[in-house]
């Protein structure tokens, strides 16, 4: 009795354990038939080993970017940034006493309402609430009438060269974080 | 060139960075550029499956498990895209039952040319390019991907049974093709 190809090829593949593999050692030394296309397999295996891997013709990075949508960063964009960190920091000081100047008064409105309504909630319950609510969305009315007045825009030139710099600033942004170089698969 | 590991490299390329997944297919163009060659046996094919191959990869990024290699992943990957090509082009030529049938021609070891690797590599190519789609497939998987049969399976979505029998029928078709019996 020789042994059957599915159990050459398993024993050849190192997957028989224990006594089929002991049976199947021990009958291969006996059997002149079984040797010889255990040896056929065994060449076979050799000969898939040498087989040669073959070069690239082509390299396939640029293709299969471009297939996905995209390519490549190029080099510049490492300047776009340090250029978009320097103006960012340039007109944040610039804008940052303006900024003061308009954000104080929100927050010296806002947190008091806040504290307020918070107040009233936790005094009076739930049934009160909406009345103040009320009473707040009136107050936070009026005073954004005063909110507005600092960000007023003013006569002089000044203004245009806040824009001209944000403008700027932002097409650095896009630019610098490669947005308009990415693929729209963002994720995968 | 970047050095980070793959490892990275996923996490980038998941994170958005397309160029790091352009930094793992400089790295592995070739081995998957070869299963394909091997699997399909004409060049500009193997190229195109193989660009096909890292594009459905990069697809099917999320579901890899960035802890395991990246590049046994990838080639399984390219043996599938193959194998499903093959089999919608190629209608198998050999069922079971001819293959125990029909007489095979066996071609005849020429010693003078025998010792050339080239001439030796395109008789073996010729003769995988010969088989079925699905015993090319386990051939490749196990002899160049090293995959166990359990792996073979999972990744060829059949079951052991059909693992043990299509490789085992591959090796010996193979033997005959290249005049081993």
């Amino acid at each position: 009795m020789h042994l059957d190809d599915s159990t050459l090829n398993e024993y050849l593949d190192g997957r028989l354990e224990g006594d089929l593999a002991r049976q199947a050692r021990q009958h291969l030394r006996v059997c002149q038939d079984c040797r010889s296309r255990r040896d056929q397999l065994q060449s076979l295996t050799a000969s898939l080993a040498m087989l040669a891997e073959s070069p690239l013709r082509r390299d396939l990075v640029r293709p299969v970017l471009a297939r996905l949508g995209t390519k490549p960063a190029p080099a510049f964009l490492g300047w776009v940034t340090g250029f978009e960190a320097i103006g960012a920091t340039a007109l944040a000081t610039y804008l940052w006493p303006r900024l003061a100047e308009a954000v104080t008064p929100i927050v010296n409105t806002v947190v008091p309402a806040a504290v307020t309504l918070w107040s009233s909630i936790a005094a009076s319950g739930l049934q009160d609430v909406w009345a103040q609510l009320a009473l707040e969305i009136r107050s936070l009315a009026y005073a954004s009438d005063l909110w507005l007045r600092p960000l007023a825009i003013r006569s002089g030139p000044t203004w245009p060269l806040v824009l001209a710099l944000g403008t700027a600033a932002f097409l650095l942004g896009v630019l610098g974080n490669g947005v308009l170089l990415r693929s729209p698969l963002r994720r995968v | 060139m970047d050095s980070s590991p793959d490892r990275d490299l996923v996490e980038r390329t998941r994170r958005g960075e397309v160029d790091a997944y352009g930094e793992l297919v400089r790295r592995y163009q070739t081995s998957v550029f070869n299963v394909c060659y091997r699997m399909m046996g004409e060049h500009q094919e193997a190229e195109d499956l193989a660009q096909d191959a890292f594009l459905r990869g990069y697809r099917r990024l999320g579901t890899f498990d960035a802890q395991r290699p990246f590049g046994p992943w990838i080639r399984k990957v390219a043996a599938n895209l193959c194998l499903n090509s093959l089999q919608k082009r190629v209608p198998v030529r050999l069922t079971l039952d001819e293959e125990h049938d029909d007489p095979i021609d066996v071609e005849q070891p020429d010693p003078a040319v025998a010792h050339e690797r080239a001439d030796q590599s395109q008789r073996l190519r010729q003769a995988l390019q010969e088989l079925p789609p699905h015993y090319r497939a386990v051939i490749e998987l196990r002899h160049y991907q090293d995959l166990s049969y359990e792996e073979m399976a999972q990744t060829l979505r059949v079951s052991l049974s059909d693992v043990k029998s299509h490789l085992f029928r591959a090796r010996r078709l193979l033997a005959r093709r290249l005049g081993s019996r």
